[in-house]
């Protein structure tokens, strides 16, 4: 059972997915648009996909702690 | 696997004895080669470069041209520590293509790793900006927004030690399975484990010693900048 509950919170990943490939089809697009800003766009995009990305990491941390409890 | 780089390779017999794990070996390790390494490359420099100091130059500039985009006219602080922090997470990182594990694999190494980082961070913000507006700017733009302001320094020591924990770990562990899969399959392990190898060992030990790098340097930057 506790492999099945770390199945579901690694779920997350989900959102998480679609999340970054959204900021990342944005970032891409600005820099087409405005290509000198891209030194700008930069740390943006990465501290987006940053904040984006911890929360899949909370939910593998938790699949992590439930695995190795057992 | 469940013991993995935190295996006690000897004692050291001081008092009741120090346990000196596989992990911390491996680390010896990877900062003899870095020193020798900086050692060779940078020994009788010239006027004129030979191919050696070309290769020092080359690294020490672009790390110098990053942090000098970024950080302003403090990157002279920060350039030295960003460098070493990429070149050693870079190391340990690509262990796993001379058949060790690598060390970042485990939490408690990636997490000393994100607790340097965020105390840099706190500790240049206080002596490089004045310490009663560095310790009042968490209280804007309202009082009650202070649980979350330091709580977040906690949210980026987890969110950095464990993206890179987790990810060195997953490549690892697929490897791992592949290495099995294939001897308990009769088929002989030669080709498919290089192709993913590739991916798996190289790709994402480079990609996270650069983001991990690069979350230390945006962290700076958000918090230095006037």
């Amino acid at each position: 059972m506790t492999a099945l509950a770390a199945g579901i919170a690694m779920l997350a990943g989900l959102g998480v997915g679609i999340g970054i490939g959204i900021a990342t089809a944005k970032a891409a697009e600005s820099v087409g648009r405005q290509p000198e800003a891209y030194g700008r766009i930069l740390p943006l995009f990465f501290i987006g996909a940053a904040l984006a990305e911890a929360v899949a990491i909370y939910s593998f941390v938790i699949a992590i702690l439930l695995v190795l409890k057992a | 696997m469940s013991e993995g780089v935190m295996k006690v390779l000897f004692t050291i017999p001081i008092g009741k004895g120090i346990p000196v794990r596989v992990a911390v070996v491996e680390m010896w390790g990877v900062m003899a080669f870095l020193i020798i390494l900086a050692f060779y490359l940078t020994s009788n420099m010239k006027l004129v470069p030979s191919r050696k100091q070309v290769i020092a130059e080359f690294i020490v500039d672009s790390i110098n041209k990053i942090t000098k985009n970024f950080l302003g006219h403090y990157w002279h602080i920060f350039a030295p520590y960003l460098g070493t922090l990429f070149l050693f997470l870079l190391g340990l990182n690509l262990l796993g293509l001379i058949g060790l594990q690598p060390p970042t694999s485990n939490l408690n190494v990636t997490a000393s790793f994100g607790v340097m980082s965020i105390l840099i961070l706190i500790v240049s913000t206080i002596v490089l900006k004045n310490p009663i507006g560095w310790f009042l700017s968490h209280f804007k733009p309202i009082p009650i927004v202070f649980p979350f302001k330091f709580l977040d320094y906690l949210t980026r020591i987890l969110s950095l030690s464990a993206r890179l924990f987790g990810n060195i770990l997953a490549g690892v562990t697929v490897m791992e399975l592949i290495y099995h899969g294939l001897i308990k399959a009769h088929i002989p392990p030669v080709g498919i484990p290089a192709a993913l190898s590739l991916y798996f060992d190289i790709f994402d030990g480079v990609l996270q010693a650069v983001i991990f790098t690069f979350l230390s340097l945006i962290y700076l930057y958000e918090a230095l900048e006037e």
